[in-house]
């Protein structure tokens, strides 16, 4: 088991990748997704897992982030152009599930102040949660575009009850080595959520959304 | 040149995930590990499961032993209920484990196939539930002779619900991955797997077998755990795969009241356990398939605590934090939450415990080789643990004071009670 994923070989699958998207282009950017095989599991028995991680360049630019923030935090998003709704404008939702429907599907993702947290599931109901878009805590401490970045930099692994899943990694866009490393760090990480690292994992693939899959390991 | 710098990185990367299975080793010398962690465990009693060869349909008598997936300790503190993958349960009586093996066979155990969960009675110490992917929650009785479930909780279509009755409910079995009583056992809650995209937290009567309602707003994935209150029986506390740990206010009419807290962890919620502290008695731990620890205070909703990988590894004092596993966690005689953590590369299992102040600080060892602990119990009224590996075996370990030398600096304020009256059932040679 020691023939896990060199560096020439991740290099040399990335730039395929990143080829074959350039000769055949698309009408929209393409993404590159990771995509993973399992053995020796059972997600009928084993647990299912979901985790995130954050990389180190952005795979998906065109996020967009909403802030439910506090008066500050409002002023803040104000100045940078950043979407924002305060508490009033939440409390005039009074927990109608069409409009938080709406709400949740404007955006892809959520930041919320440290007091207006805490109030969302009084606010709103649990409409958000349906959604699977509950904020995340953006506090004074942090900057605001900076957190925003962060979100638009983490992907989030979800097993199911299948023996394989893929994720976001970047987009054709990018450069080689950017992929390359966002890449490493995701399977990396995944394998360290795996109970036995890499004896669970049976095959690893990148592909951009048109093209052929590469095979990694 | 930075070129390079990326490949340096990424070779260090790939030369670390060639090591994993290796590379994980006590970061100090044995003895001050020995030091750190105060109590020290020793085996009682070890034992093994065994099928009996003809009993069991698929035949082949030398069966490798199950490993147990679940565990619950009945009220009277000294039986434990164990389940297997497969569907088998059985509860074995701690005082009368001895070091042979311990054989499942029909006269001996339950079977509900597609097991989930298991649960047992808070108020007697003969009555446990279970459920199965099979969409039922079942209540047995171990004084019956006849291994039948004495009630059956599922979805059925004479069932008058007052809330989120859907027509695919009836359609569709909804597998439920995790349930809990509350502490009064009035009230059951099963958590459901994404049906339709719709996953549901149902509630049922125990006395009358009725299903009472369900949530199906607050969770967008698979619902994974679910745990009422110790005391209070209209809290409730549910995580999801979708990160969400929800708490809820059993005592309002709608889930939109209902729905206290949304705690977003990040990750997915793998198991969920109330705690107290000096400061809030309604602190809700949450272990994540990451393998970090969260405390959140369920009255104000504040996050307390987050204790990521590293930070165990570091209170484990082992060298790689890729390798914790946290199997279980429990509530200590003395207030404070305790981790059972091991590491991946075999053995190394290590009691945790969370402070006033949630921070980890070691406590126990457990002083032989181990395979990765699947689930383990603490048993409080004799302060004994017992563990459930990956290779079948069930040990049951006692605590020992230390030897006379390192006796001296070890003795923290909050073991010496117990310990002295442990000490004196040392000389414990089980026959």
């Amino acid at each position: 088991m020691s023939s896990k994923v060199s560096k020439e070989m991740l290099l040399e699958c990335v730039n395929a990748v990143i080829q074959n998207s350039q000769e055949k282009k698309r009408n929209f950017l393409e993404t590159v997704e990771l995509q993973i095989g399992l053995k020796n599991y059972d997600p009928q028995k084993d647990k299912r897992f979901s985790g995130t991680v954050k990389l180190k360049h952005i795979p998906r630019p065109k996020m967009s982030v909403c802030v439910l923030g506090d008066q500050q935090h409002c002023d803040e998003a104000n100045a940078n152009s950043v979407p924002c709704m305060d508490a009033e404008a939440l409390k005039k939702m009074n927990k109608n599930k069409k409009l938080v429907k709406k709400l949740a599907k404007k955006y892809d993702a959520f930041l919320a102040s440290e007091s207006l947290i805490k109030q969302i599931p009084r606010l709103l109901g649990p409409g958000l949660n349906k959604a699977g878009k509950f904020p995340l805590l953006l506090t004074h401490q942090e900057s605001m575009t900076q957190k925003i970045d962060e979100v638009k930099a983490t992907i989030k692994f979800q097993m199911k009850k299948v023996l394989c899943l893929c994720v976001a990694v970047g987009h054709v866009g990018m450069n080689p080595e950017e992929l390359a490393s966002n890449v490493n760090v995701s399977i990396n990480f995944l394998v360290s959520l795996l109970k036995k690292h890499w004896q669970n994992v049976r095959s690893l693939h990148i592909k951009s959304s048109m093209g052929p899959p590469q095979r990694l390991y | 040149m930075e070129d390079n710098d990326e490949e340096q990185a990424m070779s260090k990367l790939t030369k670390r995930a060639n090591k994993i299975q290796i590379d994980d080793r006590d970061v100090n010398e044995w003895e001050q590990v020995q030091s750190a962690f105060f109590e020290h465990y020793y085996p009682h009693t070890t034992s093994r499961f065994s099928k009996e060869s003809k009993s069991t349909t698929s035949g082949s008598g030398n069966n490798p032993p199950p490993p147990t997936l679940f565990s619950d300790t009945f009220c009277d503190g000294t039986t434990v209920l164990c389940g297997f993958a497969g569907g088998t349960c059985m509860a074995l009586d701690i005082n009368r484990l001895s070091s042979d093996e311990v054989v499942l066979n029909a006269q001996t155990s339950w079977k509900h196939s597609g097991l989930t969960c298991l649960r047992c009675s808070r108020v007697s110490p003969f009555i446990f539930f279970s459920s199965s992917t099979d969409g039922t929650i079942r209540l047995w009785d171990i004084r019956e002779q006849v291994r039948t479930p004495s009630q059956k909780f599922a979805l059925d279509d004479s069932t008058s619900t007052n809330k989120s009755t859907k027509t695919s409910e009836k359609t569709h079995k909804k597998p439920i991955l995790q349930f809990d009583v509350s502490s009064n056992d009035q009230l059951v809650c099963g958590g459901t797997e994404l049906v339709q995209e719709d996953s549901y937290l149902l509630f049922w009567d125990v006395r009358s077998g009725k299903l009472l309602g369900g949530y199906c707003e607050s969770h967008s994935d698979d619902v994974t755990a679910v745990r009422f209150h110790p005391h209070q029986n209209h809290c409730l506390a549910s995580g999801s795969t979708d990160g969400l740990l929800n708490t809820f206010n059993l005592l309002e009419t709608t889930e939109d009241d209902a729905l206290q807290y949304s705690f977003n962890t990040n990750s997915s919620v793998d198991s969920i356990h109330w705690a107290s502290s000096a400061t809030s008695d309604s602190l809700v731990t949450c272990v994540t398939h990451t393998n970090e620890v969260q405390v959140w205070d369920a009255i104000t909703g504040d996050r307390i605590a987050e204790i990521n990988r590293k930070l165990l590894a570091e209170t484990m004092m082992r060298s790689n934090p890729e390798a914790v596993y946290i199997s279980s966690c429990h509530s200590l005689d003395t207030k404070g939450v305790g981790l059972v953590t091991c590491s991946l590369s075999g053995g190394n299992t290590r009691l945790i415990e969370l402070n006033n102040d949630m921070k980890p600080v070691p406590r126990g060892l457990f002083m032989d080789h181990n395979a990765v602990v699947q689930t383990a119990e603490f048993l409080p009224k004799v302060r004994q643990w017992i563990t459930f590996d990956e290779d079948g075996i069930i040990k049951l370990w006692q605590l020992q004071a230390p030897s006379s030398t390192e006796k001296k600096q070890n003795r923290s304020k909050n073991v010496s009670s117990g310990e002295k009256r442990i000490k004196r059932f040392k000389p414990y040679n089980l026959g």
